[in-house]
């Protein structure tokens, strides 16, 4: 095996290699006999001179700093950049398929309940894009189980997995009697509904919040300051000025050329490093106040209008009794969540905007949501004057002021905002990668400049004792 | 040589990576993800029915007689005329006759998928009131309720009357009036499929049995062996039937023969459990209303109307009569 032969031709060559170096420092140390005897405990108890020993063992320390500090800050760049992959790969992605299995799901029972409003064979419109939103929503789904890495998230994969089908399976069915003049076309319907209220988005919700706090811990991680590095810099440029300072007052040279050098090596490596990685975490934050975060805000309001028009429909097809009440409860809930200028969703992303093409989008939704409702409520005095064609006309009306016109105004307005944060939040991570660019390669020879100069710059002071 | 030197450090280097990855971030998803995910406990339950109660809440009153003969009403005392002051006058001038019916009942009320228009022998009869009191049978506002929101809705006058499949006992009579009796229903049993017709509730001895939240029937079904499982709809109960989630329905025939014209799988048995006299409820505090009611069923059993409506096909050609057999309307008892 060829693979195998060049294992082992290349294990003897490092180790003979290692071999010449491990011999190097034995030799230096084989100079310390000539020093007095007892010399070895006075420079470890800090009182010796500038002994052959003690500077050995100053650059023994530096090399090691200097070392360390490459080390440390090649393995900063390099995991952080990880990170900032996860940011953008892993946990975006499992962020933004969360996110469109709840709008999904919520679309696809609220153009459910539409379609069966309107009576008789549903529009081709309707069931096209109930179909879409089935088959994005299991697409989303099996991004999300490709992406979730916490026990409660994958759970909820598992149970909207279980779920989506035995839904279909209900509307289906509803569908099919429907079809045939049949009333149990809508008690299927409801039953439909109530598994997505009850079982679907709850966990769709659950995935969300999972995904959320997977992100938002990506990020936190991508953007925390590269303490360990800076601690290992800071060290090893301590040790280096107390060196030159210690030795331009033994000797009568005021510079060192070699310990300079490494100095400013050093200097750059904290320089490139604290930009770099500065940098990194300004557009991981700037990502996630004005990108990812502003998606869930946003995302939320969404889906508050997705399960609005739902419940809207739901009302009506309900066909009266208790449970059009509970129904109507839930459009108000959701509608008052939208028209919250205190706390809902829409004044959140309204505040935390710094976009201004962004502005007039939000406002527009705002008062978009004000019209549906106005309408919902006026048929919703029809319906309750027992107008119950003219309601549902004017819950299907797709004219100006119509109920479904307007909600699907404001979903486009609100797909709009959502996919302008997205666009925001892509840009600040492939920036944020972007200033690592050549850090780690950076970091790590000028580590190993500032090694070699402080090495270059002891030798010498070192060999005027042989 | 070169290339898998290269290769191996390459892989090398990626195994570091991954090592360092791992040990510094332990949240990251490549590290080693063993997870199984899990189902809750109640995942493989079937779909239920918003609303179900499983086992039912039941009503608090079962057998009461004290009233006597639960089908007698206030004999009609001034016929078809609306003096002033009265509730018929109120009603007209509120220009709309507030009815509670059902709209999910397949030939009693319920909403057309096709036309979304209200259709059925409950709505027809409220219909025929509307058309006495207006001279127009379409001044109706309808309100859609649910089995247990008929006498409440009566009670707190939401509504002038509810014609919904409504059975005559004297425990409703003392929280509302009811009309004399325009229908005559029998409580039966349907099974689905192959499940063997049974004619009596003691054969579904712990078997579960399907009915509506705060209907007559459910309590029936709690006073046999059966379990009773109660649903806010009448139509729930055939969607769980279909499903497998009850084993049988009771409720009365004109009930269940709606369930049979929509599914060939509904079963019904022939022997009648119990007589199942429809009113229309009425505010104990509207007996002048009660007394117009009633005049204007008079009409409807004299004039024909009655018969045609029982006999009024839909478009799949189903009818009461064709479903339940030719009937005559029953005798008016009053008081």
């Amino acid at each position: 095996m060829p693979t195998g032969t060049t294992g082992n031709t290349m294990a003897p060559v490092s180790s003979q290699q290692s071999g010449t170096s491990t011999v190097d420092i034995p030799r230096q140390r084989g100079g310390s006999p000539v020093v007095a005897p007892g010399a070895k405990r006075e420079h470890l108890l800090g009182r010796g001179r500038n002994t052959p020993g003690r500077l050995t063992l100053l650059m023994a320390v530096l090399a090691f700093l200097a070392l360390a500090s490459g080390v440390a800050g090649v393995a900063d760049v390099v995991g952080r950049d990880d990170l900032i992959d996860g940011v953008s790969d892993g946990s975006g992605r499992l962020g933004v398929a969360a996110l469109e299995v709840y709008q999904s799901l919520s679309d696809a029972d609220a153009t459910a309940t539409s379609a069966f409003l309107a009576g008789g064979v549903e529009s081709p419109e309707l069931r096209d894009r109930y179909d879409e939103d089935i088959n994005h929503a299991s697409i989303q789904l099996a991004t999300a189980a490709a992406s979730i890495s916490t026990q409660e998230g994958a759970d909820a994969v598992a149970r909207l997995s279980a779920d989506l089908p035995v839904y279909t399976g209900l509307i289906e069915n509803a569908r099919t009697y429907n079809q045939q003049g049949l009333p149990v076309g809508a008690a299927y319907l409801r039953e439909a509904s109530g598994l997505m209220q009850d079982r679907l988005l709850p966990a769709a919700q659950e995935l969300q919040d999972n995904a959320g706090a997977q992100l938002a811990e990506t990020q936190d991680s991508a953007a925390t300051l590269p303490w360990i590095a800076l601690a290992f810099i800071l060290l090893t440029l301590g040790v280096l000025a107390f060196t030159q300072i210690d030795l331009s007052k033994r000797t009568n040279r005021t510079f060192n050329v070699g310990l300079l050098a490494g100095t400013i090596a050093m200097v750059l490596v904290l320089g490139w490093l604290g930009v770099a990685s500065f940098l990194a975490a300004g557009h991981i934050d700037s990502g996630r106040d004005r990108g990812s975060a502003q998606i869930e805000r946003l995302a939320e309001a969404r889906i508050a209008a997705l399960q609005a028009r739902s419940a809207e429909s739901v009302t009506l097809i309900a066909r009266g009794g208790k449970s059009a009440a509970d129904y109507e409860a839930s459009f108000v809930q959701q509608m008052n969540l939208l028209l919250d200028t205190a706390n809902g969703p829409l004044a959140k992303a309204k505040a935390a905007n710094t976009d201004p093409a962004l502005t007039p989008i939000l406002d527009q939704a705002l008062a978009t949501a004000q019209a549906w409702n106005e309408t919902h409520a006026t048929l919703r005095g029809d319906d309750q004057r027992g107008e119950y064609t003219k309601a549902v006309e004017l819950a299907l009306s797709t004219e100006d002021g119509g109920a479904a016109k307007l909600s699907r105004q404001l979903d486009d307005l609100l797909a709009q905002a959502i996919g302008s944060a997205g666009d925001h939040f892509r840009s600040q991570t492939s920036a944020a990668s972007n200033s690592l660019t050549g850090a780690g390669i950076g970091v790590g020879l000028l580590a190993v400049v500032c090694l070699a100069g402080a090495a270059n710059g002891l030798q010498r002071r070192i060999a005027e004792y042989r | 040589m070169k290339t898998p030197q290269r290769a191996f450090r390459r892989s090398s280097r990626r195994l570091l990576a991954v090592a360092v990855a791992c040990g510094v971030l332990a949240t990251m998803a490549a590290c080693g993800s063993d997870m199984a995910p899990k189902l809750p406990d109640d995942a493989a339950s079937p779909p239920m029915p918003v609303g179900v109660q499983d086992p039912a809440q039941l009503p608090d009153v079962t057998t009461d007689d004290s009233c006597g003969d639960a089908t007698a009403s206030y004999a009609p005392s001034n016929g078809l005329n609306i003096g002033s002051g009265s509730t018929m006058a109120q009603i007209k001038a509120n220009g709309v006759l507030k009815v509670g019916v059902d709209q999910n009942t397949y030939l009693f009320g319920y909403r057309d998928p096709s036309t979304n228009d209200l259709s059925g022998f409950d709505v027809a009869i409220a219909r025929e009131i509307a058309r006495a009191i207006f001279g127009d049978p379409s001044k109706i506002q309808y309100k859609a309720i649910s089995s247990d929101q008929r006498v409440p809705f009566v009670q707190q006058g939401e509504v002038d009357m509810v014609v919904r499949t409504m059975t005559m006992n004297c425990a409703r009579w003392k929280d509302v009036a009811f009309s004399s009796e325009y229908f005559r229903a029998h409580q039966q049993i349907a099974v689905y499929g192959a499940h063997k017709v049974v004619e009596t509730l003691e054969e579904l001895k712990g078997e579960r049995v399907c009915a509506a939240t705060g209907s007559t029937s459910i309590r029936k079904i709690a006073d046999s062996a059966a379990t009773p499982v109660a649903v806010p709809e009448w139509t729930d109960c055939l969607v769980m039937l279909q499903q497998g989630t009850v084993d049988a329905i009771s409720t009365d025939n004109a009930i269940l023969a709606g369930f049979a014209a929509q599914d060939d799988q509904v079963k019904l048995s022939t022997t009648s459990l119990s007589e199942e006299p429809y009113g229309i409820a009425i505010s104990l505090e509207h007996r002048d209303l009660v007394e117009y009611v009633n005049a204007v069923l008079e009409d409807l059993r004299g004039n024909g109307t009655w018969a045609a409506l029982y006999a009024k096909a839909d478009d799949s050609g189903n009818s009461l009569k064709s479903l339940l057999g030719p009937a005559s309307p029953p005798a008016a008892v009053y008081k």
